[in-house]
């Protein structure tokens, strides 16, 4: 039995999957303590469904206390050490202007994490092979230690220069402020991303320091509160990688849970493919402000180690998300210029969409989706919210038809039109940035807004199959148990190819298993059932960008490196459209992942396919309305609990249910296949493995 | 001619928009030298057939925006467009060709749909040498353009296709860094090719002719939108003054002057009452000094919109030929796309801070601060292989009216970053001491001008060091009362007996193993009177360390 528990800001999902089947629990979520509506979703299973949780093996939570932390600046009292000389690296940064400030001379940089009065130097240097140049001074650290207590500094960020290869000095200047500041948390740049590049690393351990309590504390309040039900120790905690991981390794490495809130529906995704054999899926988790867009390439979440957070990197990997603005409550306007613009400013929770009549006065994408009769002005939205349709139809003529000179129905079609295609944008960069053609995969929608638009957007880049799974309202929650353990160790290791000696590579691979083995193992993961995926992160040398390259082999021969290579060749084509076959080739940095198999071995929603009948089903009704080309329709209208597997939809459709609505355009089939989910397409889904 | 609705132009808008970032992302992550991987000198354009910039990268360059349509114009004077055909790519690097210095090779690719050119896709890249006097090409101590380097008119580098091997062989043989230098061709190339690919798309689905209307639209659209910006700010004439340190040839200050007349939404920037054109290389060929006032115009009025050619229409340029701000073809020019250009830039908005003081902001280090260490590394297992490290370091914000300038940011027409520490020690025979900003170096004011950075190397194998720089004479002035930030210090072994405090401008200078070089920028000038400064922001300043207690009771009046 286990529980995936997914807390966002207006509702908090439960899903408990056990033998008999699984049950899925909606409560309102709790922001100013976020653990309560957990507990009250549990209380709920135990009291009304009579579950007996001291039997569940496996509590799993995505949060995202790490990044509210950073959004909202509530992070620790952190001071920050550094080489002497070498102060003010956070604060300088890259030097450059990002695009805000590029032409903008008001511009304000942002609030720092760790301001410079607690940024302090030590006496030490460490040259590029490693070697000691000068030693630390040891007197001096001792002596930071009266003053960080008298800061009431809560955690503390080392970061030295070289300390990827040398990591003696970090690790004595924990050990001596250690005794003097007892109650602070101590993080160290070679522990939580020991590799090249003082900037990415020290923002990488200045995230960490920064979160590290808050994260603690959180995970701690929560672990206390399963103690009411016998499953404290039953906790587990998603990471950035779409892993899984033990709130004692996730204190180690806090940063690690940043993007925890959305890997879960990521995770799903995958699972999705896997069962439907679809093994290249882009996904779209549209809200109320933002759309997440990801990506499932050879049925491997997409990844990457080029995230920012706030502005700064974080060199962690992480899955690739890319978030543009468009959601349910993005704003349409007019700018000054007279272009229509939608976004990225959004209406947010309050007041909302025009048609909710909170005081909403601009109309949004969830207004023009009612005006285009996508929305039903009967139901109430989330089985909530009452819409007024005149409102939205005010607001639409007062804000943007008039000022323009279009008639309302060509406004509504055109701000459709121009959200599909932001969307469409960004999944192209998502894909064609990795050297992919959208066209070679599926697309996914979840979130309430998602499927409204995602076939738009599947036609608009020729993709040929779109997915709405079953409860795209819970996919976050459900992938938090499908997700297995994953421990990522990752080092630094510069390396010709060309004079490599496969047994150096080998023993250093090794070395790194032990210690995933090592971690995994002492948080209760039997070790036979681990595997280890290598990454060798490899460039041209000379370059400054590495392409990641998985190494299948444990003790890799002169073979297996130079099918490394080759691949790495390849890989390059593929991204950027050349390879220099002549060219010399390095090995840059290590990873290992280290992964131990998810408990669960059975289906669930979205379980395995197979053969089946499809036959034609009947609307229950029909609404008229607009298409994003401005063509009046009549949509066919079902309700998604009546659906049976096998039932074919013929678009122009609209499919309801609580938590989202789907649209099915004209010349598109939606089939409803036995894991329940919905694939869109020209033709009938026939099963996967395609 | 096609109309085009208001929903498809915001789609092209946006698709343009994300085609220029796409190009720069992949010659970032494909270029070999560190300036371009690292720093990122370099930016990415689509251009219409008359060579106005219709959509650039985000962070890109402003400097090379706003002179690429003068480089492309000067491209299509001497390669008109009816002798183009499909397959060619257009390169230059020359001045005298509407170039702004032969660092900045343009490389651009022609959009052919159905046998007509409907756009080029440009990527302009600071090569990190392109020959002449010394490693990296950059000194201004030079007396014409000849000296600076390879002058490259247009060609097509590309002739149906085909690399011109000829050509490449002849370009090569005249710059150092062979093997980096192809390497970063390929990479533009690569840039130009992606951004290619999406026109086409773009052109197949809406038509080349509602797609090339849209592009004229989108340029009268940015027009529209700076216009009604330049319109908030007060009709009248506005003067100023500043001063470059000088060329390096000689140290003489070279004089900037500025009369801005605002007229409704019309711009009028007149350079007359400027230094007669200089011998060394810090003359600002017309492309220069056009960006230097259309920069500056666009980031007053209006910074939100993305930039394009069209916001730079209500811009009219006065500059006298033979001055420093348009010289005589074959005059020295390197140092004036950021040194020369930048404090052009201060001196526009020091003039109008006169009409609109809650718009501008002081001056600074107007300066990229660029210096280029060259020679063999003799380290071990680099077997005396040619480096040449180019890194710009130009850093401080002066204040503005109600903010504090930022510390440690780049401002003004470039825009490149740093190179990390541990990458320039790994790659380059040199050692960073120390990398950091410089207490009471930001100009006093009731807001504080930002403070520059100071870095510290010293050189592990004999090589040449080349500085171009600025204010090392004359400080970053303040405004409105305020006082001027640091001036800039550019010192050789500082504190020993060999101790040598350089001019801003260099030649190439010979360095011995051990040899330590100090740079540290101008700091940002103040703006409104220090005793105005709120005690409580001068205690924060003095709890980051920003001003030392001495400082903050001479110029603030201010004890901890």
């Amino acid at each position: 039995m286990q529980i995936g528990i997914d807390i966002g800001g207006t509702f908090t999902d439960l899903v408990l999957l056990a033998e008999q089947g699984v049950t899925v629990l909606k409560v309102p979520s709790t922001p100013a303590n976020p653990t309560a509506s957990a507990v009250e979703g549990l209380r709920q299973l135990r009291d009304e469904y009579g579950v007996d949780l001291s039997q569940v093996e496996l509590i799993c939570h995505g949060t995202t206390v790490a990044t509210n932390t950073l959004i909202e600046r509530t992070g620790a009292r952190t001071a920050l050490i550094t080489t002497a000389g070498f102060r003010d690296l956070l604060e300088i940064g890259e030097m450059k202007r990002h695009a805000e400030a590029l032409y903008n001379i008001q511009y304000q940089r942002p609030e720092p994490l760790i301001p410079r009065a607690r940024i302090f130097e030590v006496a030490e240097r460490v040259t590029v092979g490693g070697q000691v140049l000068q030693p630390l001074d040891r007197g001096a650290v001792q002596a930071l230690g009266a003053r960080l207590r008298e800061l009431e500094v809560e955690a503390v960020a080392v970061c030295l220069l070289f300390s990827f290869a040398f990591p003696d000095h970090e690790q004595a200047v924990r050990e001596i402020l250690q005794a003097e500041l007892p109650d602070a948390v101590f993080y160290l740049s070679s522990e939580i991303c020991p590799v090249i590049h003082e900037y990415r690393r020290l923002t990488t351990t200045c995230i960490s320091a920064y979160v590290g309590p808050k994260v603690r504390q959180y995970l701690n309040r929560m672990r206390t509160s399963l103690a009411e039900f016998g499953a404290d120790d039953r906790l587990y905690i998603m990471q950035s990688n779409g892993g899984i991981t033990s709130p004692a390794l996730a204190w180690d490495a806090p940063g690690t849970l940043v993007l925890s809130g959305p890997a879960g529906g990521v995770t799903y995704c995958h699972h999705l493919g896997e069962s439907l054999g679809l093994p290249n899926l882009l996904s779209f988790d549209m809200g109320g402000t933002s759309c997440d867009v990801s990506m499932v390439h050879g049925s491997q979440p997409v990844e990457t180690t080029g995230k920012r957070v706030e502005g700064l990197p974080l060199h962690l990997p992480s899955i690739d998300i890319v978030t543009i603005g468009a959601g349910g409550g993005s704003l349409a306007w007019v700018d000054e210029g007279g272009a229509l613009r939608v976004g990225p400013r959004s209406a947010g929770a309050d007041p909302g969409p025009v048609c909710y009549g909170r005081g909403g006065t601009q109309p949004t994408v969830t207004d023009i989706n009612l005006l285009g009769g996508v929305l039903n002005p009967e139901r109430r939205l989330g089985g909530k919210v009452a819409l007024n349709a005149e409102l939205a139809r005010q607001a639409l003529r007062e804000k943007i038809a008039t000022p323009l000179g279009l008639a309302p129905e060509e406004a509504v079609a055109g701000i459709m039109r121009i959200v599909n295609n932001h969307m469409a944008v960004a999944t192209r960069m998502v894909s064609v940035n990795q050297g992919l053609d959208p066209r070679d995969f599926a697309l996914v929608a979840f979130g309430g807004g998602g499927p409204c638009h995602v076939t738009y957007v599947a036609e608009e880049l020729g993709i040929p199959w779109v997915v709405v799974p079953a409860y795209p309202g819970l996919t976050s929650a459900y992938g938090l148990i499908i997700a297995g353990v994953k421990h990522d160790i990752s080092r630094t290791w510069m390396r010709p190819m060309a004079t490599l000696d496969p047994a150096d590579l080998a023993a250093v691979l090794g070395e790194m298993e032990a210690h995933g083995r090592e971690a995994v193992t002492r948080i209760g993961v039997a070790p036979e059932s681990l595997q280890f995926q290598r990454t060798i992160e490899m460039r041209y040398t000379g370059q400054n960008y590495n392409i990641d390259v998985p190494l299948a082999e444990a003790a890799p021969d002169r073979t297996a490196l130079d099918r490394l290579v080759e691949s790495f060749h390849q890989q390059h084509f593929t991204l950027y459209g050349f390879q220099v076959p002549t060219a010399a080739v390095e090995i840059v940095n290590l990873r290992v992942r280290t992964l131990a198999p998810p408990a669960v071995a059975h289906g669930g929603p979205g379980g395995p396919g197979g053969a089946f009948d499809t036959r034609t089903a009947t609307p229950a009704a029909t609404r008229p309305g607009l298409t994003p080309t401005g063509e009046q329709v009549t949509y066919g209208i079902y309700n998604r609990d009546r659906l049976a597997a096998g039932d074919v939809i013929t678009g122009p459709a609209i499919v309801e249910q609580t938590d989202t609505t789907t649209v099915v355009p004209g010349g598109w089939l939606g089939t409803v296949e036995p894991g329940g989910n919905i694939l869109i397409g020209k033709e009938v889904w026939r099963g996967g493995n395609r | 001619m096609a109309t085009v609705d208001p929903i498809t132009f915001e789609v092209i808008r946006n698709s343009l928009i994300h085609t220029a970032a796409e190009m720069k992302t992949i010659v970032m992550r494909t270029a070999y030298s560190t300036l371009w991987r690292e720093s990122g000198d370099l930016s990415c354009g689509i251009l219409t057939t008359r060579g106005e910039v219709v959509a650039q990268g985000p962070e890109d360059l402003p400097v090379h925006l706003t002179s690429m349509p003068f480089s492309l114009q000067g491209a299509l004077r001497r390669i008109p467009l009816e002798t183009i055909e499909p397959g060619d790519v257009l390169f230059h690097n020359d001045p005298r060709w509407g170039n702004n210095h032969l660092p900045d090779c343009l490389m651009a690719k022609p959009v052919f749909v159905d046998g007509q050119i409907i756009a080029f896709t440009a990527v302009r890249g600071h090569w990190t040498d392109i020959g002449g006097s010394g490693p990296g090409s950059y000194t201004t101590v030079t007396r014409e353009l000849i000296q600076e380097g390879l002058c490259i008119p247009p060609i097509k580098i590309y002739k149906r296709g085909e690399l011109d091997m000829e050509l490449v062989d002849f370009i090569m043989a005249n710059v150092r860094g062979t093997e980096q230098r192809m390497a970063d061709m390929r990479s533009q190339f690569a840039g130009c090719v992606s951004g290619e690919r999406k026109i086409f798309e773009l052109a197949r689905r809406y038509g080349a002719d509602v797609l090339t209307q849209s592009m004229e639209d989108l340029l009268d659209y940015s027009e529209r939108m700076t216009r009604k910006e330049i319109e908030q700010i007060p009709d009248g004439t506005y003067h100023a003054v500043d001063f470059s340190d000088g060329d390096g040839v000689t140290d003489k200050p070279i004089r900037i002057e500025v009369t801005v007349t605002i007229k409704g939404s019309d711009v009028t920037v007149d350079f007359t009452g400027s230094s007669p054109q200089v011998i060394g290389g810090m003359n600002a060929p017309i492309a220069v000094t056009a960006s230097a006032a259309q920069y500056a115009i666009k980031a007053m009025a209006d910074p939100w919109n993305p930039a394009n050619s069209g916001s730079y229409r209500p811009v009219r340029i006065i500059a006298p030929e033979g001055s420093v701000a348009n010289p005589r073809p074959g005059a020295a020019v390197v140092g004036a796309n950021h040194e020369t250009g930048n404090v052009m830039v201060d001196a526009i908005f020091a003039a109008l801070s006169a009409a609109a003081p809650e718009r501008v902001k002081a001056p600074a280090a107007a300066s990229a601060v660029v210096v280029v260490f060259g020679g063999e590394d003799r380290r071990p297992g680099r077997a005396g292989r040619t480096f040449i490290y180019n890194e710009p370091h130009g850093a401080s914000w002066g204040a503005r009216l109600d903010k504090d300038g930022i510390n440690g940011m780049r401002c003004g027409l470039g825009n490149t970053g740093n190179h990390a520490v541990e990458i320039v020690e790994t790659e380059y025979p040199v050692r960073i001491r120390s990398y950091g900003l410089v207490p009471d170096a930001g100009g006093p004011g009731r807001a504080r001008g930002g403070l520059p950075v100071q870095r510290v190397y010293e050189v592990l194998s004999e090589c040449l060091v080349t500085l171009v720089a600025e204010r090392s004479r004359i400080a970053p002035p303040g405004l409105l009362g305020g006082q001027p930030g640091g001036l800039a210090r550019y010192v050789l072994n500082p504190g020993t007996d060999r101790e040598q405090v350089l001019f801003s401008k260099t030649l190439p200078l010979e360095l011995a193993a051990g040899d330590v070089l100090l740079v540290q920028a101008g700091g940002g000038g103040g703006m409104g009177p220090a005793a105005e400064r709120s005690p409580d922001r001068v205690r924060e300043d003095l709890a980051n360390g920003y001003v030392t207690p001495a400082h903050a009771a001479k110029e603030y009046g201010v004890t901890p």
